[in-house]
């Protein structure tokens, strides 16, 4: 079973008969939310919202397997950002601040010790960054999972600005990238298995010799992308794909008043959560880093 | 744990993370040198089970024994020198820039000095016969030498066992009988050949065991000529008798005492009626497929004729 299932999974849900454009609109305010906030309880708001939303969807929790690896990434991030937060030197208002050394990873007791320490501040700040990248991520899948593919198509065909729309090829290109998304993934768990059946050691050894043990993963992986894209042109031809200008569509799909109403609703959600951060300075660590990184 | 069997599974249930069990308690033990064919429809847990052999998957309960050694105490890449494994798509190992590099690549994972290495090579590649195409790229390879290439790198490594996983779906009658040939040939120097197959002919000429799995169990296992006779377990998993197989049994419903596996064995037991029955000695035909069937469908009615 792939570790990337993001398809559409098919079920009876309030989410699931919202207009993918609302869809749209969710993702956006939670992405403009998580980029806002960087207070880890404001955070764990917005990740707790987001998992009402999953379980009003019916989407089952193993669908979200790949968030391992983005537990992963979020370990890594509370640890680098702990060992380094100090170095960014400036905080904005609270210069001096007296920063909590959890303990240092050169003990005291070793030559030259303590050194390197790990700053309290810095995995706060650091799990602050990590937990961004979990609500956006639990967010993202949400919008293909609840909407049938051709739903997509239909909703972003319809997107006119003025006389300007979408290109339907770059729809096209869009959703069907999206599609073969747990196909590749699925390919993926496939070629793992060929090489480590080949005696292929995948994990430990240094960063040489992992970036090493990544080319027979994804030479197999990127050729056969290649043949299937070749293939899927070869079927688009014979079906004589990009034949009209104008494209009408079988499936319909009605902006009704629920939309508007959730519309409206997330777009005041994340507009006031936008000025609290800006006007009230709320859901914000008081030693967040001034300097870009 | 010790065990007389190079392969062995005891109580084996396998259950994926979406709680799909796919195996439900398997037990067998596979002795050094038995050709083993798994049979059953797709979704029967065949190849769920046999990833279990080189620890690609590890069971949820029970235990999975490799050459002795629990599978679950064991990396892939440490039990991956007692069990080779063919998997039924070349495309998801081959990465190398050449055929020669591809062969070499699994030996060097073994850390096995050059060259004796480049010795094995050789000969895992003159036994697919791909030795004159060392130095080509391998995407320039038909899919049957691909899948060749494939079985080579493996061969290469020597294992005690081999594990091939369908391998002659999509092969031409050609590939289809270099292949098997090849694994008859290793089976006959004493190593143990484990074949996933829909192909119940092959079965009946190669195989020495025959397990059927149906929705995670073993719904019989037996070497193929009295699997064959369980005609309503066949049916059930949704197989057909081999083509000689059903031959066998018109023949024996029309009352001709025959019995056969493979078509060599059918050829000399209706030779053997036939002289009988006419009285006087009738040539066998030769072996080759080619001409059984012109000779059975001119000799068929005579038999009856004299019967009657």
């Amino acid at each position: 079973m792939p570790v990337i299932e993001i398809e559409y999974f098919k079920a009876e849900s309030p989410i699931h008969r919202l207009h993918p454009f609302t869809k749209i609109i969710f993702e956006l305010a939670i992405f403009a939310i998580a980029a806002v906030f960087n207070e880890p309880a404001y955070l764990a708001a917005l990740i707790a919202a987001v998992l009402i939303v999953i379980a009003v969807a019916r989407i089952p929790l193993r669908k979200f397997r790949y968030m391992r690896v983005v537990a992963f990434a979020v370990a890594f991030m509370v640890v680098t950002q702990a060992l380094w937060f100090t170095s960014f030197g400036d905080f904005g208002g609270v210069s001096g601040q007296q920063w909590h050394t959890l303990f240092y990873v050169w003990p005291a007791w070793a030559p030259g010790g303590p050194a390197i320490p790990f700053v309290l501040e810095g995995a706060i700040y650091g799990l602050s960054l990590g937990m961004r990248v979990t609500a956006i991520s639990l967010a993202f899948p949400i919008l293909i999972m609840t909407t049938h593919p051709s739903d997509l198509v239909t909703a972003l065909a319809a997107i006119r600005i003025g006389h300007w729309r979408i290109p339907y090829n770059l729809i096209f290109v869009l959703t069907s990238g999206l599609r073969y998304v747990p196909t590749v993934s699925r390919e993926f768990d496939h070629t793992l298995d060929a090489q480590r059946a080949r005696g292929v050691e995948f994990e430990g050894g240094n960063l040489i010799q992992q970036v090493r043990s990544a080319v027979p993963l994804f030479v197999p992986v990127l050729t056969s992308s290649l043949v299937r894209a070749q293939d899927l042109t070869i079927a688009l031809e014979t079906r004589a794909f990009g034949a009209t200008e104008q494209r009408t569509f079988i499936r319909e799909v009605r902006f009704q008043a629920v939309d508007w109403v959730a519309c409206a609703l997330l777009i005041v959600l994340a507009g006031v959560c936008v000025i609290a951060v800006w006007q009230y300075g709320l859901g914000v660590l008081p030693y967040t880093p001034r300097r870009g990184v | 744990m010790t065990s007389e069997f190079i392969l062995e599974a005891r109580d084996l249930w396998h259950v994926y993370d979406g709680g799909l069990a796919a195996v439900r308690g398997v037990s067998f033990g596979i002795r050094p040198g038995e050709f083993v064919a798994f049979v059953g429809a797709n979704g029967s847990g065949k190849t769920t089970l046999i990833k279990h052999f080189n620890g690609l998957h590890k069971p949820t309960r029970g235990a999975m024994l490799v050459a002795g050694r629990d599978s679950r105490r064991n990396t892939v890449a440490q039990l991956s020198r007692q069990v080779g494994f063919v998997f039924q798509n070349p495309d998801h190992q081959i990465f190398c820039y050449s055929v020669w590099e591809e062969i070499l690549f699994g030996l060097k994972q073994q850390k096995l000095p050059a060259a004796l290495a480049e010795a094995r090579a050789v000969a895992a590649l003159e036994t697919v016969g791909l030795l004159d195409r060392r130095s080509r790229h391998p995407r320039e390879l038909s899919r049957g030498q691909r899948q060749r290439l494939a079985t080579a790198s493996v061969l290469a490594m020597e294992t005690p066992v081999l594990v091939l996983d369908e391998p002659t779906t999509g092969q031409d009658f050609l590939a289809r009988r270099q292949i098997m040939s090849l694994a008859a040939d290793l089976h006959r120097r004493g190593r143990t050949i484990i074949m996933v197959t829909h192909d119940m002919a092959l079965v009946a000429e190669y195989a020495t065991r025959v397990i059927a799995m149906q929705a995670g169990k073993v719904l019989f296992d037996a070497p193929p000529r009295e699997a064959f006779k369980q005609t309503e377990h066949l049916a059930a998993t949704g197989l057909r008798l081999p083509p000689v197989l059903e031959l066998v049994a018109g023949l024996q419903a029309d009352g001709w005492p025959v019995d056969a596996l493979t078509l060599d064995e059918l050829c000399q037991a209706v030779t053997r009626v036939l002289s009988e029955r006419m009285g006087q000695p009738v040539s066998a035909p030769s072996a080759g497929a080619v001409n059984i069937a012109g000779s059975m469908e001119t000799t068929y009615s005579s038999p009856t004729q004299g019967q009657a």
